[in-house]
């Protein structure tokens, strides 16, 4: 039982040395890196999450598997019954608690990060979800939405244009019933929805195309509300906007 | 060692002094038995499961590579919808406090049967009706309900969906949330009034433990979405605005009610199958629970935190306040961290049997560790803005609820088969169901994680060839069709065991607890004669007096 | 101790009847069940436009009401008065105040249907108008629910003397109406009172 004592303790040790793991190299886990800086964040959190994960799931795993290999039924003999142990029972209550205020505080932090809205942003883009497509509203610039998407055929997207390195703030409601935007490469969704104004910051880091897509199921044609997201120089874009789209 | 008694007469409840059974298919229909009404409710609840299972398998077949036009939109939307529906409304949860705690609570605790009879029976009609009620969608014009299992307002308006198929589905949702709440009230007040002498809380099967804060849970959940649903109807058909921008109501508010259902009705559908594994670890390792008191404790602080998480489900929506609802959240993982525990303690250095129901624990206890780690991961607002609505959180909610509601709940098939028909199932073909089903669940779920992760939304019928969602999704669907294997297996089992009977004896499985202290099948009324209860598991006390749990007093007992 | 448990005979005779606890607990969904009409009330009260409530143009007769809210409070009083003769044996008082609470209860909900014809003011005129009438009609249910328990009961009590099912079914229908008054005074206070 000593053995069993010690790994929660272990557990923990390994868990604070995750989070300061995560900061150096590691992999993305599957998730996108993040094109904006926002996303950054969120993926650095990610991958603490991951590493914290795997290394509880697998002490876990381990001490699954340790008796259904070592402790068969090998005779008929009856084992020796023990009914409880306090001191472990509160080990492995007290210890768990550490770790979940932990990930609870580098989530706050996190989060405080991913919401932060500038009341200065560079550029805004209103974004209005509809039964089945989007509309991408500039002030003083074009508005572009959806018509004739083709599923694959990226150039029938609407295209939202963003600065890269500047800071758009995104103004995002809903025309009829709940939307979800969302961009892989973002690592981000918000819900559009009727009757409530979402406003979200986003840092691009990346220039490219990016992929979006609506995430709440929204009817019919919901496999179809597809979008992709343009991230241009802030030249490029200025220009965008004041030939009112023409120029791309 | 026993004390035979007379059969008991119980007057408080009714047809206690009516012992005349009826025979055949009139029995099956007027029984008020609660053995008779819990397999009534096993057997229809399991065969929605299959129906539902189809339908997953034709969703799965949609998806199964780029471009399939096997279903159309409309088809595919009203496959996801009912499929979610079947399972969590009328499979997972009936299956659990209707089938087997309807057979079982009142086995565990000494009772000759429920605390009321015929509102039991009542239960059951109100379910097959709503059952009925909810399929019948197909055959109306404008098809089935179709707006997901949640029908967010306000798609699901009279404007956005219209037709009789949405109407039924809430009608069916009535009449189940009705049945749902009179098995809560019955079981509670069985739990509370019916346990035989010496039986004291702290005495009480683990199982019925969970089972009594189930069904307290299903008595704060369900009347709240019995009342959405209310105003859902109004809305559409009275031309109210509870849920209408345009007269002063609030879309989200319908999300904040059914959330507020939805999630202590997640664990109203893993509750009861933590009883159940608990109950079968100790009996296939020869040990007994580790930690019993911790058991209920962790059971109960779940029960209570499940009450304040809902929003978790909102992180998205930009309405929620997030640090509080994603604490509670994490806070869920400690009780539930506790059970895991001490099921591992329970294994410890005991005489480990695989037996069928045994390995499907195992299958069980694997499948939802993935489930609750990516749980964690989903808690954190910033993590879930990147995954919500993606195949992660459809991987994440089907690791957790196959595991427990199909493997412990044919855990828990397996190890009571016997109790309830006097038959053992066949162990080889157990066995291979096990390893199909394990196989299968792993390959269908674990790849839609990476799916989610590069950024598959869920609920869409089809996707585009270059998002390179093809081999993953191709291999889910292999994955589907050997759970559907699987399930063939599960099928003819049972067949087998009907044609070719394998007596099982009143204790095939050398078990602790009070049920396997009656014959097999039990007598009307449950029991001839009931051992001295002195412990949590009176039966293992009686056939090994050698091992005796020591307890300071026996007053409880001489007092009654 | 003894090896005899007698199963025959009551176990537990301290414990409430039965079908007490299983009104006692089946009234505890009720509960929320209004609990989650109050939720989109409050919801609705809190989206309110200009923090204008009740919204412009809903005009309520507060004090008619207001009359009809202490009748049907009074009736818990009668109907616990006759709890307690039905208790001590009296069953003839025990149904002259089951009538008198009948009949407080059947004032209540003609009021209702009064109010309901005089409004100015329908479901579809606004979410205010629609939780009122939502609130008010699913609790007027429950009291019309209600009286027809009292005829039920009123029928059983015509019956032999000394059913001794019977004042386990008074009590548990005293405790439904108990139940069904408590909730009008959260919907009165909400619904007329709430500026």
């Amino acid at each position: 039982m000593a053995f069993v004592k010690s790994l929660p303790k272990k557990a923990l040790g390994l868990g604070v040395l995750a989070l300061i793991f995560s900061s150096c190299k590691l992999p993305t886990f599957g998730q996108s890196s993040g094109a904006t800086s926002q996303a950054q964040h969120e993926n650095h959190l990610f991958q603490a999450f991951v590493v914290a994960g795997i290394i509880v799931g697998v002490l876990v795993f381990i001490l699954l598997i340790w008796p259904v290999i070592f402790h068969r039924r090998k005779s008929d003999e009856i084992p020796r019954q023990f009914f409880e142990h306090i001191p472990l029972e509160l080990v492995y209550t007290i210890i768990p608690f550490i770790i979940v205020i932990g990930l609870f505080i580098a989530t706050v932090l996190t989060e405080n990060k991913v919401d932060a809205v500038t009341p200065n942003p560079d550029a805004r883009v209103t974004v209005l979800a509809y039964q089945w497509g989007w509309r991408f509203e500039y002030p003083s610039g074009p508005t572009v939405y959806s018509h004739d998407v083709v599923l694959g055929q990226h150039d029938t997207y609407p295209t939202m244009v963003l600065p890269l390195g500047e800071t758009t703030q995104i103004t995002l409601k809903s025309l009829d019933v709940v939307h979800g935007f969302y961009v892989r490469d973002f690592n981000f969704s918000r819900y559009a929805q009727p009757g409530v104004t979402n406003v979200f910051d986003l840092t691009t880091t990346r220039a490219g195309y990016f992929i979006g897509q609506c995430t709440q199921f929204c009817g019919l044609n919901h496999d179809l509300m597809l979008f992709r997201v343009h991230v241009v120089p802030p030249s490029q874009f200025q220009q965008w906007i004041q030939t009112k789209g023409a120029s791309l | 060692m026993t004390v035979t008694l007379d059969p008991p007469v119980i007057t408080e409840h009714g047809h206690g002094d009516d012992h005349k059974e009826s025979y055949g298919l009139l029995k099956w229909f007027t029984s008020t038995d609660h053995k008779v009404i819990g397999k009534s409710y096993t057997i229809t609840s399991v065969v929605l499961f299959l129906l539902a299972g189809i339908m997953a398998l034709l969703i799965r077949a949609q998806l199964s590579h780029p471009g399939n036009t096997f279903l159309s939109q409309q088809q595919f939307n009203e496959m996801f919808t009912m499929h979610g529906s079947l399972m969590l409304y009328l499979f997972a949860g009936p299956f659990a406090f209707g089938g087997l705690a309807n057979i079982i609570v009142p086995l565990q605790i000494g009772a000759p049967d429920m605390a009321f009879p015929r509102l039991n029976a009542l239960s059951y009609w109100l379910y097959l009706g709503g059952s009925i009620t909810m399929l019948s969608g197909f055959f109306v014009a404008g098809g089935a309900a179709d707006f997901g299992w949640v029908a967010y307002a306000p798609l699901s308006s009279a404007v956005n969906s219209p037709g009789a198929g949405p109407d039924l589905w809430i009608l069916s949702l009535v009449l189940t949330g009705f049945s749902a709440i009179f098995t809560g009230v019955n079981l509670v007040t069985t739990i509370f009034c019916l346990r035989a002498p010496g039986m004291t809380m702290f005495r009480m099967p683990v199982f019925t433990w969970n089972m009594l804060v189930t069904g307290i849970l299903i008595l704060i959940a369900f009347p709240v979405l019995f009342s959405a649903m209310v105003m859902l109807y109004a809305d559409r058909h009275l031309g109210t605005h509870v849920y209408t921008v345009a007269g002063g109501g609030s879309p989200v508010l319908w999300q904040n009610l059914f959330w507020f259902f939805g999630h202590p009705e997640v664990y109203i559908l893993a509750l009861p199958y933590f009883g159940i594994v608990t109950e079968i670890l100790p009996v296939f390792s020869k040990k007994p629970i580790f930690g019993y008191k911790g058991m209920v404790f962790a059971t109960i602080s779940i029960a209570a935190l499940s009450t304040s998480v809902w929003a978790h489900h909102m992180f998205t929506t930009g309405t929620v306040l997030l640090p509080f609802f994603s604490g509670m959240s994490y806070l869920i993982a400690v009780p539930t961290g506790i059970k895991f525990f001490n099921w591992i303690g329970t294994m410890w250095r005991g005489q480990i049997k695989f037996d069928t129901p045994m390995l499907f624990c195992m299958g069980f206890l694997i499948t939802f560790l993935m489930g609750g780690i990516t749980g964690i991961i989903l808690a954190s607002p910033p993590l879930d803005f990147a995954l919500h609505d993606t195949y992660f959180v459809v991987a994440h909610f089907h690791q957790v609820l196959f595991g427990s509601a199909v493997f412990a709940g044919f855990a828990g098939l397996y190890y009571w088969y016997p109790k309830i028909t006097g038959r053992m199932m066949h162990e080889k073909w157990g066995h291979i169901q096990f390893w199909l089903t394990f196989i299968g669940v792993s390959l269908t779920f674990i790849p839609q994680y990476i799916l989610g992760l590069n950024g598959m939304p869920r609920r869409i019928a089809d996707y585009a060839a270059n998002t390179g969602w093809g081999t993953l999704n191709a291999i889910s669907s292999i994955g589907a069709a050997v759970l559907g294997l699987s399930m063939l297996v599960m099928v003819y089992n049972f067949l087998i065991s009907w044609l070719k009977p394998i007596p099982a004896g009143d204790n095939p499985w050398d078990a602790h607890t009070l049920e396997w202290a009656t014959t097999s099948p039990p007598p009307h009324h449950n029991y001839v004669s009931i051992p001295p209860i002195r412990s949590e598991r009176p039966t293992w006390d009686l056939n090994h007096p050698e091992f005796p749990k020591v307890e300071k007093t026996d007053k409880e007992l001489v007092n009654v | 101790m003894s090896n005899t448990v007698a199963l025959n005979k009551p176990w537990h005779p301290n414990r409430p009847p039965m079908l007490a606890v299983g009104t006692i607990v089946w009234l505890a969904s009720e509960l929320m069940f209004f609990s989650g009409l109050f939720a989109a009330y409050f919801t609705v009260r809190a989206n309110a436009a200009g923090h204008q409530w009740p919204p412009h143009g809903i005009k309520l007769d507060i004090l008619q009401s207001g009359i009809f809210t202490i009748i049907l409070l009074a009736s818990s009083f009668t109907m616990q008065k006759a709890l307690f003769d039905e208790e001590k044996g009296d069953r003839r008082g025990a149904r002259i105040w089951l009538v008198t609470s009948f009949l407080m209860g059947l004032a209540f909900v003609l009021n209702q249907a009064y109010e309901w014809h005089s409004v100015d003011f329908s479901p579809k005129t606004n979410a205010f108008g629609s939780m009122f009438f939502l609130m008010t009609g699913l609790h007027g249910l429950h009291v019309i629910l209600g009286l027809v328990a009292m005829i039920g009961l009123y029928a059983r009590m015509a019956g032999r003397a000394g059913d001794p099912g019977e004042a386990p079914v008074f009590q548990a229908v005293s405790y439904y109406w108990h139940f069904v008054d408590v909730v009008w005074i959260g919907l009165y206070s909400a619904l007329f009172l709430l500026k």
